[in-house]
């Protein structure tokens, strides 16, 4: 039987026949690549939108997340991984969910959209696309929360069908990439650019690790480059570390890191920079960049106050806050 | 039954000594691998009709408080 | 058990170096199984095909034909060694 090649991330992955990708769930059977997670999710919840976490995307709304196991990187500090660094055949639990049935379930919930989530829905590539393209045809819109280790010819197809990302961009190092990822930068930074491209609306998550990536001149460099690639109205979470998994001997990150990291951002022009995981702090407050005006608070993820207007201006100045609102 | 006991192999050495360890080695290997045997047979079934694990999706709980980022 | 204790046999040479011999075998089968792991490799898993094919016959997993792949070629199935 034949080996093939997966062309769907920069791992390009020969798998022989009975083997699978190096993510676990693309399995070549019969000398085909057989997506083996298909409508087989192995998680599924309503979370709100904020947890993605989207904070310009249609804010308060509910989000039908859902995930099938496998991802095509093996951070080692991953929070999901009893989903993710496993395939199909070692999960406890997997749910049936053609892509019909999830989005009647989430309209059913009255969710306003259905993210593709938790491991890296790059994996499930096809349920996605399928899921996704019912969802828009039903007037829900479709959020991809993942990592960008994607190739840009299936990316580009893919934005067809999304409406919003938050990804992940985990240090502006290729090193750190390799050494705690197993992966490289390059693709991840092309992906943000194709998601910038095609319209999908972004959101970049920094994780910062004491010791690992919480270099103040590497942030720098990092929020210079999403300033000039993706734009300075481009969110950006800094989300605090807690040890997970295979990366237990570091402490969580402290707060004054993730402030110090939030003012080399803000120096470089970004508007929008929030910190994640630390509940009660100003950092997850958005106010207006001209005049300071508050226009979302939030405690956690749940939405306090909003005094944007419905088409998303500032109750002050008029002027127009960056987003999807309605 | 102390003849035995004192019984002297070719090379001089006591042939009771030497039976007598062997058999409680062989014992305890032998049930250290029996007992290993057990419990891997009971850790894996192996091959055969599957249970079913699938769970329909409408009898999820989608509101379950759960630890999943993203 | 000092008093057990006997002058060294020229058989329990010959006990040891079996004991040795099994342990460097199990060394080496367990070394060629780490190196297979360690080896920047093609990238591929190898995974529990019996189960999965268990799985894929009662409807839990899927054998949907995936996108984005093609027939390895030549040069990609010779040699190991591709780094992400």
């Amino acid at each position: 039987m034949t080996a093939v090649t997966c062309e769907l991330c920069p791992r390009a992955c020969v798998i022989p026949e009975g083997a699978a990708g190096d993510c676990r769930v693309r399995v070549n059977l019969g000398g085909k690549l057989r997506a083996t997670t298909y409508g087989r999710p192995s998680a599924v919840h309503i979370d709100p939108m904020e947890k993605k976490p989207l904070y310009h995307f249609h804010p308060g709304a509910l989000i039908f997340s859902l995930a099938t196991a496998g991802c095509n990187l093996h951070c080692l500090n991953c929070q999901n991984w009893q989903l993710s660094q496993r395939g199909g055949e070692e999960m406890e639990q997997i749910y049936r969910a053609e892509p019909a049935e999830v989005v009647a379930a989430a309209q059913a919930e009255r969710c306003r959209a259905i993210a593709y989530t938790y491991s890296d829905p790059i994996v499930f590539y096809e349920y996605v696309e399928d899921t996704a393209t019912l969802a828009r045809a039903a007037g829900l819109t479709n959020v991809f929360v993942t990592a960008a280790y994607i190739n840009r010819e299936p990316l580009r197809r893919l934005c067809r069908v999304l409406d919003a990302t938050n990804a992940d961009l985990k240090a502006f190092d290729d090193g750190f990439y390799r050494r705690v990822n197993g992966g490289t930068l390059k693709p991840v930074l092309d992906a943000l650019v194709t998601f910038r491209q095609e319209g999908v609306w972004v959101e970049v998550t920094n994780l910062v690790i004491p010791t690992l990536n919480d270099d103040l001149a590497m942030i720098r460099r990092m929020s210079r480059w999403i300033a000039a690639e993706m734009g300075v109205d481009t969110p950006l979470h800094f989300s605090r570390f807690t040890p997970q998994y295979r990366m237990r001997n570091l402490p969580p990150t402290p707060t004054q890191t993730l402030e110090r990291a939030r003012n080399e951002a803000r120096d470089v022009g970004l508007r929008y920079v929030y910190i994640g995981n630390v509940l009660g702090d100003e950092g997850s407050t958005t106010r207006c960049p001209r005049d300071g005006t508050l226009h979302i608070r939030r405690s956690g993820f749940v939405l306090t106050e909003n005094h944007l207007t419905p088409d998303g201006r500032c109750p002050t100045c008029n002027d127009k806050i960056p987003g999807v609102w309605s | 039954m102390n003849e035995r006991r004192n019984e002297l192999d070719s090379s001089g050495q006591h042939l009771y000594r030497r039976r007598r360890f062997l058999g409680i080695f062989g014992s305890l290997l032998g049930g250290l691998l029996g007992g290993l045997w057990a419990l891997a047979a009971k850790a894996d079934p192996g091959a055969g009709p599957a249970a079913p694990r699938e769970l329909p999706l409408k009898e999820a709980d989608f509101y379950r408080p759960h630890d999943l980022a993203g | 058990m000092i008093a057990a204790a006997r002058p060294w046999h020229p058989r329990d040479t010959r006990f040891l170096g079996l004991i040795a011999l099994a342990l460097v075998l199990i060394a080496l089968h367990l070394g060629e199984g780490l190196d297979l792991a360690a080896r920047a490799g093609s990238g591929h898993r190898v995974i529990d095909r019996q189960a999965l094919e268990r799985r894929i016959e009662t409807g839990e997993l899927r054998d949907r034909e995936a996108l984005w792949f093609h027939q390895a070629r030549p040069e990609e199935t010779s040699g190991g060694g591709r780094t992400p």
